[in-house]
Parts: C-alpha cells; structure tokens; sequence
C-alpha cells in the first residue's frame, strides 16, 4: 500500500506553537471577504502576525496521473503571494480585517490531520494523509481555519463559542465525485495538539 | 480577469443563481456529457476534456463566461483566477496547467453538487 504524507513541517509548527498565550488582535487576508473564504488568511496577535495560504502542488504525481493537492503554508508576517496585488496586500495590514475574539488568548492549538484510503474491490491501494485546518482554542471559543478543498486553494474561516460547537466542512475533493465501479474513498480524521507534535518532532 | 464583481467584498445576493444561469448559458455552446459534466471524460475520473482550435483563447471565454457574477480573485503565486457564488459554487481558471493545457475547475454545490477540471486541448 502506498502511503502519502503532505504535512505541516516542523518550522510551520513551531510558527503555530509560538502563538499559544498570545492576545488575538485580528484576522485578515488579501482575499478574506465576509464570507469568510479566502486563499490566504492572516492572524495578527500582539506577539505575532502569520499567514496561512492555500496552494496546490502535484507532489510527484503519486496518482500516476497529473494530479493536484492543497498544500496549507504557515508563513511569518504577510507573504508576498499574489503575483498582482501588492496594493491589496499591504490594505490587509492597514487596520482592515475581522475582529471577532479580538482579545481572547490563543490558549492552544490544534491540527485536524485527515486520512483518504482509496479501496479498490476491498483492497486499500493507497492512503493519504494530510492536515486540514489548524484550530485555535480561544478563552472565550474557538477559530478554525481548514481547507475548502483537498485539491484546491480555498480556506474556510470558522468560529464557535466552544469545541463542541465547532463545526469544520468536510474539505471537498475530487476523489468524492467519482463514480467508478468497485471503488470508493474512505476519510477518516484525528485532532492532535501542535505542542505534542512540536515535542515528538523537535527533539 | 473583469469578468465578475472582482475587487468587492460580496457578492450579490443572486449570484448563486447566476451561477445556474452561466452554466445554462455555456451549455448552448458546450456539449455536456451523460452526468452534465461540460466536454468529455479525459483520461482520469474527475478531468474532462474539450478539444479546440484554441485552447487558450476557448478556455479563457469559458471561464469568463461561467465566472460572471461571482467574486473574482487571483490565486496565490499568479497561478490564475477564481470566482466564488453565494453558495459556495466555485471556478477557477489555470492558463497553464502541468500538461501545459489550460484548465477551468468547476465545484458546484448543493444538493446536486460535482467536482470536476475541464482540459482545453488541440
């Protein structure tokens, strides 16, 4: 069985990590409108700014065919990544944005790291692991960001009042559209916490 | 691109049907395939295939057609554009894909929703 591993490296981690005891001052991004989608998203705390942003990216092909596969990046202040709209960018750091939680502490964070198996005729022919969407436990809620897709760009922004309240949209595929005799996909996911990760890796 | 509302912060409260009415619109000129699926089924499940003189110039229409209404933005590292609706519906166009051709993502929510990539091909 092949396995893929399209994960959050170490550096992306302790990024994530370093937020934890950090004051939320807001969230914006070049491309965040009110419905809370965008390519990328910033969190500005007053420790802090990082970006997440969506890209896709072949990862050799594993399919045998040309495939495509959102990558999540979690880079430090705003990242230059539209190739026309610089202006826009430096707006997203000029005081506009969204201010829901603005002062809550990022008490932890979290990563939803799903799992696709393609079954064949029973057979598990392949499993793909990839992180989804990054969670910040807030002390008054919870902040998510996941990806739309597995195979696009698009981020979902989502607040909740609590952790049982939080609800992330399963991140669209193709793979769920197909419609191929004896084959289906099966997803599973797990909530790991990113100091956990940070420990088990950094050492 | 032009071809939406490009730049605004919403959309309009009708654009997912507008979205509907794109498609329809397109249908006139593009074939759909026994799942609704516009061109036909390429060489892997979920990529469609239409064939063209003009493959930039065909795709580029396509997208500026079914993109109209939607909130258009550019993709990270000028890989292209996207539109969203209301809904959640989205497009995305790549001039340039892996195999060198043109391609246009379609999602479409919903109850009936699909997911497909459409290859503009010689």
């Amino acid at each position: 069985m092949i396995v893929i591993r399209n994960m959050m490296d170490l550096e992306s981690l302790r990024r994530l990590d370093g937020l934890r005891g950090a004051t939320l001052r807001r969230l914006f991004g070049v491309n965040l409108d009110v419905r809370l989608m965008s390519e990328d998203v910033s969190i500005e705390t007053d420790r802090a700014t990082i970006t997440l942003w969506g890209d896709v990216d072949g990862l050799g092909d594993w399919e045998g065919f040309e495939g495509q596969y959102a990558v999540l990046h979690i880079d430090e202040g705003v990242p230059r990544i539209y190739a026309e709209s610089d202006a826009a960018a430096h707006d997203g750091s000029n005081g506009h944005g969204f201010f829901v939680h603005a002062g809550d502490v990022i008490q932890d964070v979290s990563i939803v790291r799903e799992s696709v198996r393609k079954v064949v005729s029973g057979e598990v022919e392949w499993e793909y692991l990839t992180d989804t969407a990054v969670v910040f436990e807030l002390s008054n809620g919870v902040l998510a960001i996941s990806k739309a897709a597995l195979d696009g760009e698009m981020l979902n922004v989502t607040f909740a009042d609590s952790w049982d309240e939080l609800v992330i949209a399963p991140a669209g595929a193709y793979w769920f559209h197909w419609n191929v005799m004896g084959t289906e996909f099966v997803r599973s996911s797990e909530t790991v916490s990113v100091s956990d990760l940070v420990d088990a890796q950094g050492t | 691109m032009g071809a939406g509302s490009g730049g605004g912060y919403a959309s309009s409260p009708s654009s997912a049907a507008a979205f509907q009415r794109n498609l329809e619109r397109l249908a006139s000129r593009f074939p759909r395939d026994r799942q609704g699926r516009f061109g036909k089924p390429g060489r892997r499940p979920g990529v469609q295939s239409v064939r063209t003189r003009d493959p930039e110039g065909t795709a580029k229409a396509f997208y500026g057609t079914l993109a109209t209404g939607g909130v258009e933005k550019p993709l990270p590292g000028g890989k292209g554009w996207r539109s969203r609706f209301d809904d959640g519906s989205l497009v995305v166009y790549r001039p340039s894909s892996k195999s060198g051709s043109p391609a246009v993502e379609i999602t479409v929510n919903g109850a009936n929703g699909d997911r497909y990539k459409i290859h503009f091909e010689h």
